[in-house]
């Protein structure tokens, strides 16, 4: 880990639900397939591992909340992009009505 | 002897059997073993963490829907990197594989359970991977779900995902459980498997292998060693139903004959494909939300004119109910200026958005009167989060300029209910958003787990306020339909009919057995089934009241 020459992008949560259940699950997963590390802080705690769903569930990041995605290594440009993306859509879209 | 234990119904229907407990958890040597090669004792904890993740992959594998999403999630957790580093930290510090596991997931489990709610719930997640991890290492039997060899009643603490994921209905003729909540796992699979199921249930404890019990999934009742009138009586009442249910066809209506629409919701990006030539008679709730999430622009009016013919297409000659853009700081959209509101939920959010962006309302409007006057379908729309007349009264306008004929509000704010009358004369019809109604007039975040009783639409302050707003469209001859989480439930149906709502909305699984329910009662019945409600001072008791006045009172054909 080196935070010098990690790549950081702000994201907003997007999934209604927060991080948690099927958000983290889809996070988790897109994160084990690549080749870069990366990394998801929040409120300047230290990041914890994005491939990890006990440790992004542990963020307790809301819907709203602002986190901080990292990314070094192999294709650290295309993973937190892809990362990123994930973290701002609404995973969870097909929830129930209001 | 006979016993009434209480806890919470979560998935209705009745059932009786014989009582099977789900094995014990393994329990772990008091002291750990001497460890003399780290490597080859950290690589035997990592099989077995392994060998557990694969059954459950296994299982993924021949599950569908919400039970192979939470199986597929446990393996996950259980081939966590963040996991197996605390489990050979541990084994590297000199503890055995048993141990070194349960306090790795001891130490996960403590982070989660700290967070509350949801979290906590997880948490009961991790004691169940730990148990079978343990179980692996010291050829212990595998907890889990009994397997008698006949039908039975499960009985346990809790259900772990990962055992609900997998029930067999053939097998599992009820579940009751000590502990879990009215959005826990067991209960949202047991609705899913159509298996009665009773949550909450501390007495539940007592119950002993092969003891019989009836369990009633809708009063939340379990009742022992129960003699045989109660079980030919509970064994007929579920019979009928499912005859009920299977013969049930065409529009709502009471055993009298008043119609009553029954209508679905419908939202996603799966709202162009809807099951639209399904047994309803339309769209009592069409979110239009997914036109508008996930993208860095707003939509345009021809791309959402086009989407909202293509739904209309479905739904020829039907009504269709659309709502306007309901987001807010909670859904935030990345093409509208952010707001950091404290309490998104009591922030500018559905129809107070379009204060701030009136041109996405207009675009909004004419894009759905673009569509509908090419379309068979009967378009209505509806405004969110509307507090007061004069919003009423302002969107209307909008509306009824860009040529719409069916001008609507959603009543989820409690002053809007509280002014029924003044609202409900600026417009042509209402619907009430239950959940959002109950969360604003109890305080109480959707969201928190913890506060689900507060939450339950049967709760009287909420049902009062429902007939409140009936009452106004009577008076007025403005229809009031509800479309939230109220709908769904057949019993509450007869109630919500008679406090004088005039159509139900609700998920397209759920419209069968509401659709049965209703026929069985006349208006007058479920008007008498409403002031019973009424009069109970909980939302339990108002059920369970209910529940036995219906009975009594269903005309069976």
């Amino acid at each position: 880990m080196n935070d010098a020459t990690a790549l950081k992008q702000t994201a907003v949560v997007g999934s209604r639900v927060g991080l948690h259940a099927r958000p983290v699950a889809m996070i988790a997963k897109a994160a084990g397939t690549m080749q870069a590390k990366v990394r998801i802080g929040r409120d300047g705690r230290d990041p914890v591992d994005a491939r990890s769903t006990l440790l992004l569930m542990t963020l307790g990041a809301r819907c709203g909340d602002e986190v901080v995605v990292e990314a070094d290594g192999e294709g650290a440009a295309e993973a937190l992009a892809a990362i990123v993306d994930l973290v701002q859509r609404d995973l969870d879209a097909d929830g129930e009505s209001r | 002897m006979t016993q009434r234990l209480m806890g919470l119904g979560v998935s209705a229907g009745q059932a009786v059997g014989p009582v099977a407990r789900i094995a014990a958890s393994p329990s772990l040597p008091e002291t750990s073993q001497q460890v003399t090669d780290a490597d080859t004792e950290a690589a035997r904890a990592q099989n077995a963490l392994n060998a557990v993740a694969d059954e459950l992959d296994r299982r993924a594998a021949t599950a569908t829907g919400a039970a192979h999403e939470v199986l597929d999630a446990q393996a996950m957790i259980t081939r966590d990197p963040a996991l197996i580093d605390s489990v050979v930290a541990r084994v590297e510090a000199g503890r055995d594989a048993p141990h070194a596991v349960a306090e790795a997931f001891g130490e996960h489990r403590r982070a989660l359970a700290t967070l509350g709610g949801y979290f906590a719930e997880r948490a009961a997640d991790l004691d169940d991977l730990r148990d079978r991890t343990i179980a692996s290492l010291l050829r212990l039997p595998m907890p889990g779900i009994p397997d008698p060899g006949h039908p039975f009643v499960l009985v346990g603490a809790d259900l772990a995902p990962a055992d609900t994921a997998t029930l067999d209905p053939a097998q599992v003729v009820a579940i009751v459980t000590e502990r879990g909540g009215p959005t826990g796992h067991t209960a949202i699979l047991a609705k899913q498997l159509g298996i009665p199921a009773v949550t909450a249930c501390a007495e539940a404890s007592r119950l002993v292998d092969c003891q019989r019990v009836l369990v009633d999934g809708h009063s939340g009742e379990v009742i022992t060693d129960p003699d045989e009138a109660l079980v030919a009586d509970a064994l007929r009442r579920q019979a009928e139903l499912a005859g009920l249910r299977a013969a049930s066809h065409g529009p709502g209506q009471t055993a009298d004959g008043q119609s009553i629409p029954l209508l679905v919701n419908i939202g996603g990006t799966d709202a162009g494909s809807g099951p639209a030539t399904d047994d309803y008679e339309g769209v009592g709730l069409l979110r239009t939300e997914f036109l508008f999430l996930d993208r860095a622009t707003a939509p345009s009016r021809e791309e959402q004119r086009d989407a909202y013919r293509r739904v209309f297409g479905l739904f020829s000659g039907r009504r269709v109910v659309v709502r306007t853009l309901d987001v807010g700081a909670d859904k935030p959209l990345p093409y509208l200026a952010r707001m950091d509101e404290p309490n998104p939920a009591l922030g500018v959010r559905g129809h107070r958005l379009s204060q701030l962006h009136p041109e996405l309302l207009e675009e909004q409007l004419s894009a759905i009167a673009d569509a509908a006057a090419h379309s068979d379908a009967e378009v209505w729309v509806m405004a969110p989060m509307v507090a007061t007349a004069p919003e009423a009264r302002e969107f209307a306008a909008a509306a009824r300029r860009h040529g719409l004929g069916r001008v609507g509000v959603m009543i989820e704010v409690p002053s809007a209910a509280i002014s029924a009358r003044a609202v409900l004369a600026e417009v042509d019809f209402a619907s009430i958003g239950t959940n959002d109604l109950a969360q604003y007039t109890f305080a109480a975040d959707r969201l928190a787990g913890e506060l689900a009783e507060l939450l339950d639409p049967w709760q009287p302050a909420l049902l009062r306020l429902i007939e409140e707003v009936a009452v106004a469209g009577h008076e007025l001859d403005c229809p009031v339909g509800v479309c939230g989480e109220a709908a769904s439930d057949p019993l509450l149906a007869l109630v919500l009919i008679g406090l004088g709502i005039t159509s139900l909305s609700m998920a397209p699984s759920c419209v069968p057995d509401v659709r049965a329910a209703i026929r069985e009662q006349t208006i007058d019945r479920c008007r008498e089934l409403a002031s019973v409600a009424l009069q109970e001072p909980t939302p339990r008791e108002a059920r369970a009241a209910v529940a036995e006045e219906s009975h009594r009172s269903a005309v069976t054909s």
